[in-house]
């Protein structure tokens, strides 16, 4: 018996030991032409031969900034779903794959395109980094540093344009950064001009909590806020500690400290608690913005986490709803 | 009631009246608008923003923190004298982990539901969960293995709820501090639903409190005293279910409370169920209000769910329980069972061998949407080739456990998991990550490590003095386990963790699994089955009997320690590789045993093969049911073993 499973093992370990000393082949793709491009990430420096073609993005707001330089991306995770929450233009094409959930690509779905690059976030794919580089070159943003000290929107800018450099369209790229500068510029002559009442805001993203609401007030590291800055607004929200998502969150009686400035939000369709839970509630009632009229429905889908693109959305939502109302 | 009694239960009850009173008054001055005590106490009087945020929002907190608090109470020691079984609870029995599960359930599917009958959904849960532990503990109510089956029906729901988040992360959003229990309010609404479901079941508690005084007598006693036993049973279930199914759907799944109240009260000397049970709701209702209060001093201004206070508080409680509890129990061996008509091996591994090789085969070739016969092309071999095979090793180094612990601890339903070997492994990573969240996620398996060994630890320390009693070990493993996840939460809640990361870690996931992992499993494996072998001989003496082995010259105290370590050693080697992965080292065990009988040898080769099918087999399907997504493994198999392990215990009588 004993003998049995000795031997058993024994030829399990000899035909496993064979198989792992195989080499590892990718392949690697010749005809691409171009200079050769060096992007940094999370993960160091990564060097492509050329400039990738073929880009296969894990996080929505990575091919958001493909899209911004008019780049479709060869594959993507969550395809569905990010239709929910995010509204740009352009829109994502038809052709793109489907490569499985964010927090667990299918790595022989990304395989099977043969790209390029794989762009992905760190708190979701730092694990399988080495699996990813087996494919292609792979490179991982964090969107969320530690760092106090680095606000949100430079990070959204460094990595847009590390990004665009990967794909060859720096140029393309700088050209929407400069336009984005230009339409604060005007958005913000715009709001000057609409005479408001008050210039200080406060920026939330609110869902159905247990029992009660949750209401993210962003922090002025986000980058939201600095958009918010940029078109000549104030928020007035300063968080007891560091955020590292870039909110702190709230229920209703958090927003009276606040309740002098003006109320921008984006709520989801199906869980507007504006119109459910909050409804004849006499603390939100009788906050001022509320009293006042100085609340702001920016719609369902303005991602406040996203690149260039979702940043001109929310500043023309914000610039829309406060000048028009 | 005697003179004595009369004095400790003014004691109790004034004691407790005024603890409250105070504790309330804090707490109504905590919130996230900064007023001072004089500008409240000078504001509430008067129409205006101060009485607008008192009334609709501070007020109904505390009335909730109060209500749910006592109702948890109750429900504990209505349970605790039900199954004569000092570690009852909503928590424990996993009627929290029900009612919860259907609450999450019908939040993502039927999200309009929920909102109109959010206590029925939870009701349904509860009542699920409590019929299956009833059911499957069978009428005799043995105090450890209600306690054990409570503890998988806990594992199965948690396993389903995060599958759920897992798959519906959006959706979900707002669920994971919830699944700790959380006090917020926005109007009266929850009180209003909640206190009159309250007081009408504990006035039913008091009720029963006569009949029940005479159940604790014994059930024989009882019928023989003209007591439809029956009845007041059913009665009485369906008064602690309610009242934990109503707290958990308004303030979400609160653990411990249930479990330490009515202890305090019986420490304090109360008798006689009519007043454990009145004190016990003031102590609850003192114990969840003092639970928030604290929360909200660590933290100003944000939420800190209450459950997960309660939960660090009590998770040493429990711990300490475990051990007076087993301290006064009878030698409890179990028969771990088996067949005695045994299938020869030489029948039985080939055709093993025959359905790994089929599915391999199977797993091989397909990957939810296309067949690929060529396995040595990059894709397939980089990919699926060592996914598959380290699936296969990690399978058969789970099962090893098994057979291991449930040999050492002469218990057929324990394993890692139940050990709270699995969960502190768990808690362990997350601490990691909360103390240095920049650490690359391959240093996770070192703080599991870490995590696991404590759990080993204060399992051999408590259990030296009792000569490794299984019992006391199968409880002070419970008690581990509950105080693991419930630190699990707390740590996720506060290093703000992507919840989803954490989740596919903490249940377990063969994804991604390339030639380095099948290096390091199979390093492991070679390094561990040595020691699991040798260690086969003295486990067929334990099942003996403690006398007759150390009669056959076996020192079963160093046998014990022995088996513990490795055992423990084999699941932390498999946990550093996959996450946590639970249900096969208790499944994998069962079905060998009823093929092979109980000598350890065999049925360690024939569990090993099962437990690497069966992880094979959860791989697989997890990669094919929704491709191009992936469902973590560690979750297929919980799918697939409960069922079974329900099923068997069902037999097990």
């Amino acid at each position: 018996m004993k003998k049995k499973w000795m031997l058993l093992t024994a030829m399990v370990l000899l035909v496993l030991s064979a198989c792992s000393s195989a080499g590892e082949e990718t392949a690697t793709n010749e005809e691409a032409a171009g200079e050769p491009v060096t992007i940094t990430g999370t993960n160091g420096e990564v060097k492509l031969d050329a400039p990738a073609k073929k880009v296969v993005v894990l996080e929505w707001t990575y091919a958001e900034d493909l899209l911004a330089v008019g780049v479709q991306p060869a594959g993507m995770a969550d395809i569905a779903e990010y239709g929910d929450y995010v509204n740009i233009e352009p829109q994502l094409d038809e052709t793109v794959v489907d490569v499985g959930g964010r927090q667990e690509p299918n790595l022989e779905a990304i395989a099977a395109i043969e790209p390029d690059l794989i762009i992905g976030v760190s708190f979701r794919h730092d694990a399988m980094l080495a699996e990813l580089e087996t494919i292609a070159p792979t490179v991982i943003f964090n969107p969320y540093p530690e760092d106090e000290s680095i606000d949100l929107y430079q990070e959204m800018e460094t990595t847009f344009k590390e990004i665009a450099k990967a794909v060859d369209k720096t140029a393309e790229a700088d050209q929407v950064l400069a336009d984005l500068e230009k339409e604060y510029e005007a958005s913000a002559a715009e709001i000057e001009a609409a005479n408001l009442k008050t210039k200080d805001v406060i920026l939330t993203l609110a869902y159905t909590g247990p029992q009660a609401p949750e209401i993210r007030v962003f922090t002025p590291n986000s980058m939201a806020s600095i958009i918010l800055d940029r078109i000549g607004l104030k928020n007035v929200h300063q968080p007891d500690q560091f955020e590292v998502f870039g909110s702190s969150t709230f229920n209703v009686e958090g927003l009276v400290k606040y309740e002098n400035a003006n109320y921008l939000y984006t709520v989801p369709d199906e869980d507007n608690i504006y119109e459910n839970q909050l409804k004849g509630n006499p603390v939100w009632e009788n906050l001022a913005f509320v009293k006042e009229g100085r609340t702001y429905d920016l719609g369902a889908d303005t991602w406040l986490y996203g690149g260039p693109l979702s940043a001109k959305t929310l500043m023309d939502q914000i610039t829309d709803v406060m000048v028009n109302q | 009631m005697s003179g004595k009694l009369k004095q400790k239960s003014f004691v109790s009850l004034t004691g407790g009246f005024f603890l409250l009173v105070a504790l309330s008054v804090i707490h109504l001055t905590q919130g996230q608008a900064d007023y001072t005590i004089s500008e409240l106490l000078t504001g509430v009087w008067s129409d205006g923003r101060i009485q607008d945020i008192v009334t609709s929002l501070r007020l109904p907190r505390l009335a909730i923190g109060i209500v749910a608090g006592g109702a948890l109470a109750v429900s504990g020691a209505v349970l605790q004298t039900l199954t004569n079984n000092p570690l009852a609870s909503p928590g424990t029995l996993g009627i929290n982990a029900g009612a919860f599960f259907f609450v999450v359930l019908s939040m993502i599917f039927f999200p309009n539901v929920l909102g109109a009958f959010p206590f029925i959904t939870a009701l349904l849960g509860a009542v699920l969960s409590s019929v299956l532990v009833v059911g499957l503990a069978g009428k005799a109510m043995e105090p450890v293995r209600v306690a054990l089956t409570g503890m998988i029906i806990s594992l199965l729901f948690s396993s389903l709820t995060g599958a759920m988040q897992l798959l519906f992360e959006n959706e979900t959003n707002g669920l994971f501090l919830w699944g700790s229990g959380t006090l917020v309010q926005l109007n009266w609404e929850g009180v209003r639903f909640a206190a009159p479901v309250v007081l009408v079941l504990f006035i039913g508690s008091l009720l029963l409190a006569k009949p029940m005084d005479i159940l604790s007598l014994g059930e024989d006693i009882a019928s023989s005293l003209g007591q439809n036993v029956q009845a007041v049973k059913l009665a009485a279930w369906g008064v602690a279910i309610i009242l934990s199914a109503a707290v958990v759907s308004v303030v979400g799944p609160i653990g411990f409370i249930g479990l330490m109240a009515p202890h305090i009260v019986r420490m304090m000397g109360i008798r006689g169920h009519l007043q454990i049970f009145i004190h016990s709701f003031l102590w609850g209702s003192v114990m969840l209000i003092g639970a928030d209060v604290l929360g909200r001093l660590i933290q100003p201004g944000q939420e800190v769910p209450v459950g997960a206070m309660t939960a660090l508080i009590g998770g040493p409680w429990l711990l300490y329980l475990a051990w007076k509890t087993a301290k006064s129990l009878k030698r409890g061996d179990r028969q771990v069972g088996g067949t005695t008509k045994p299938v020869r091996l030489s029948v039985l591994v080939p055709i093993l061998i025959l359905l790994i090789l089929g599915i391999t085969v199977l797993a091989l070739s397909f990957n939810g949407t296309a067949w690929n016969f060529a396995w040595l092309e990059p894709v397939v071999w980089n990919f699926r080739v060592p996914r598959v095979l380290t699936s296969f090793i990690v399978g058969v180094m789970l099962a090893l456990t098994g057979v291991i612990l449930q040999g050492v601890l002469r218990n057929p339903l324990a394993d890692a998991g139940v050990l709270g070997v699995t969960s502190m492994g768990g808690a362990g990573a997350m601490l990691l990550l909360v103390v240095f969240p920049a650490v690359p996620p391959a240093f996770l398996p070192l703080g599991a490590t870490l995590g696991a060994s404590l759990a080993l630890g204060i399992i051999l320390v408590t259990a030296w003095k009792n000569n490794f009693q299984p019992m006391l070990v199968a409880l002070m493993g419970i008690a581990i386990s509950a105080f693991g996840s419930a630190a699990t939460q707390v740590f996720v809640v506060k290093a703000k963790l992507a919840v989803a990361s954490a989740l596919v870690w903490l249940s377990g996931s063969t994804y991604a699994k390339g030639w380095d992992d099948v290096q390091l499993a199979l390093l492991l494996f070679a390094l561990f089955i040595w020691p699991a072998v040798y260690i086969t001989r003295s486990l067929d003496t334990l099942t003996f009997g403690d006398d007759v082995a150390a009669g056959l010259g076996l020192n079963v105290r160093s046998t014990r320690v022995w088996a513990l370590v490795i055992g423990v050693a084999i699941s932390t080697a498999a946990v550093s590789i996959v996450g946590t992965i639970g249900f096969i080292g208790l499944v994998a065990p069962h079905i060998a045993r009823r093929i092979v009988g109980f000598r350890h040898l065999p049925l360690m080769l024939a569990s090993g093969l099962i437990g690497g099918l069966l992880l094979v087999t959860a791989d697989f399907i997890g990669r094919i049911l929704i491709a191009p997504k992936d469902i973590p493994s560690g979750l297929i198999v919980a799918l697939i073993g409960t069922p079974y392990l329900l099923y068997l215990l069902r037999k097990m009588k």
